[in-house]
Order: C-alpha cells, then structure tokens, then sequence
C-alpha cells in the first residue's frame, strides 16, 4: 500500500477516532495530521509485522492517547496546519449528542467505541490496544451499555 | 443491539474536513525539513560555540591551564544541559507510538520517571560544573587582585552559586516534578482503564 493509498483510506477513519477522542474538531484536526506525519515518515521502515490498518490505529490511538501530556501547554498545532473546510463539521444535534455522550467516557473507553463504531473487528481492537479478545469483548460491551443509557436519558 | 447500529450511522453521519494529499503532502515535507533544520541550527551552535572558545583562549591568551579548563567546562556544560536534558533526551529515547497501546503506555510512563531523576540529576550536575568552571576561570585573575579583592570576587561567586543552589533550583525542581507528576499519574490512569 503506498502513502497515498494509505493517506485516501484512512484519513476520515482516523479524524473520527480522533475526534471521538478529544470532542474538539481542532484537537481532532491536529491529531490526524501529526499521525499521518508520523505514519508518512514511518512507512518506509514499516516491515508488516501488523495489518497496515492495525499499525496506523495503534499510532492514532497512542498519539491520541498521550495527548495528556500536551494539552496544558499546547494550544494549538506547532505546524500551523490548517485544514480548508470544504464541508462544514456536522451540526446535527444527534451526531453532536453522540459525540458529547462519548466525551463523558473514559480516555481508553473512549478509544475502544470510536474503534467499535468504526466497525473494526474485534480481534483488531485486541491487537491496537494490547488486550485480549475477550477482554475487549467485555469492555465493549459495558461501554455500549453506558453509551446507550448516557444517549436515551438525556444525561449528556 | 440494533440501537447500537444506529450509533454507528450517527458515526458516520459526521463530517470530515478534508485537504488535498498534495497539500498534505507538501506540510509533511516542510515539517521535515523543519526538523532537520533544527539538527543543523544545534550543531551550528556547537561548532560556533568551540569556536569560541578557541578564539578566548587565542586572544586572551591566559596564563593558568586553570582559567582553560574553566572556560571549556563552564561552555561544554551549558551546551550538554541544553542538548541533552532537554531536546535530545526526547527526541533519541521516548517510546515508539507503533507498539500496543498497553504497552505504549507502560513505555511512556517508565520514561517520563526516568526524565524526571535524569532532570534532578541533570540540574545538579549542571550547577556543579557551572560552578568548578567559573572558579577555575576566575583563579587566574584574582590571584593578580589584592586580597581584599580576591575576598570580594570568591564571595561573589559563592553567593551566586548560593543563590542558584539553594534558591532557584529547589524552585525549578519542584516545578519539573509536579508537571511531569501530573502526567505520568495520567498515563497511570489511563493504563489503569485498560487493564
């Protein structure tokens, strides 16, 4: 798979997972870009150990992941990258709810539903995250449980 | 759980900003090039700092090996400190983001601990040549002063070592632990989560 093919496929996956991370277009913006970055520079040394789609979430998900450490001193991207806006982020209220619902979750839950709601096998999310299968399935399943009950009684 | 699959259309009812792969690709390339400046510039730094010194010891040309030693001391420590306390310590050991998340997580907060002693250690270490390079420097010199001079300059520089020691370092340390406290508690918590 070359960069370019990588770049077309995954981009929107990746801005979705990073956004169901931080909840914040901009944040969600930056930490797409820096892991495209860190997959581009990383590509040519990348030996296939993993599926390509399980090494570029497993760099989004850390990248995401650590942004701990940066976001009491980084307030905006240290490349200046900015991203024309072609379409406008989505207003709907629903996919605003979903979002918002999401962002009461806890940093790693929220990083195991934006995987689910992005349809990655299960087994995959094991292997992004470092768990076991069945360690996922049961975490995904609470999660889900507490998505539903935060989306259907209005406690967003 | 067809609620849930009705999430995931919500999911993907969300828009994505979108930017052409040139442009993209453009950014990256400058990014890069940034970075590698950022190699060249410390480099620069070092030989233009070496340089200095060889012009001081050139056209001062002082008498004591001692006020030699000093000068490379005082200016190598500076340049160590910078380098490798700060940028390069990161740059050459923090944890690859390829691996499991797990994983990742445990790497990054072993790391953030070993930064934190080598931070303690490295502002110590730093504060002690300073100090051995400005005394060796000054001996030279202050051997030419009178006595009541050489009394002023030695208890102008302990003072000033005094200060640095036992004032604003306490303070810079304390600083340095509750920030990279503060994180390496989060990655707990966030290794927590996972397991």
């Amino acid at each position: 798979m070359t960069f370019e093919e990588i770049y077309k496929t995954y981009w929107d996956k990746i801005y979705r997972l990073c956004l169901g991370y931080s909840n914040h277009p901009d944040i969600a913006k930056d930490l797409t870009q820096d892991t495209f970055i860190k997959v581009w520079r990383a590509l040519p040394n990348f030996r296939g150990e993993a599926a390509v789609s399980t090494w570029i979430f497993r760099i989004a998900s850390n990248h995401c992941l650590r942004y701990i450490e940066k976001d009491k001193r980084r307030k905006t991207s240290p490349l200046n990258f900015s991203i024309p806006e072609e379409s406008p982020i989505e207003n709907r209220e629903e996919v605003q709810q979903l979002y918002k619902a999401i962002a009461k979750l806890k940093e790693a839950d929220r990083i195991l539903i934006s995987l689910e709601l992005e349809e990655v096998k299960q087994a995959e999310i094991a292997e992004i995250l470092g768990l076991t299968e069945a360690n996922v399935r049961v975490k995904i399943h609470r999660i889900k449980k507490k998505l539903l009950e935060l989306m259907n009684h209005g406690r967003v | 759980m067809e609620e849930f699959d009705n999430l995931k259309n919500i999911w993907n009812q969300q828009k994505v900003p979108h930017q052409e792969y040139e442009t993209f690709l453009n950014k990256a390339k400058s990014y890069a090039k940034q970075e590698k400046l950022k190699i060249y510039k410390a480099n620069i730094l070092l030989v233009g700092t070496c340089i200095i010194i060889a012009a001081i010891w050139w056209f001062y040309q002082p008498q004591y090996i001692s006020t030699k030693i000093g000068i490379v001391i005082a200016i190598l420590t500076m340049l160590i400190y910078l380098f490798y306390f700060n940028e390069a310590y990161r740059l050459i050991f923090q944890p690859s983001e390829e691996i499991e998340s797990k994983q990742f997580l445990e790497k990054l907060r072993h790391f953030k601990k070993k930064q934190q002693v080598l931070q303690t250690k490295g502002i110590n270490l730093y504060l002690f040549f300073i100090f051995l390079g400005v005394s060796l420097y000054i001996y030279e010199y202050a051997s030419l002063m009178s006595l009541t001079g050489q009394i002023i300059t030695y208890a102008v520089v302990i003072a000033w070592f005094a200060l640095n020691w036992l004032y604003f370092k306490p303070r810079i340390i304390k600083k340095q632990r509750k920030k990279l406290n503060q994180v390496i508690a989060d990655l707990q918590k966030i290794e927590d989560q996972l397991n």
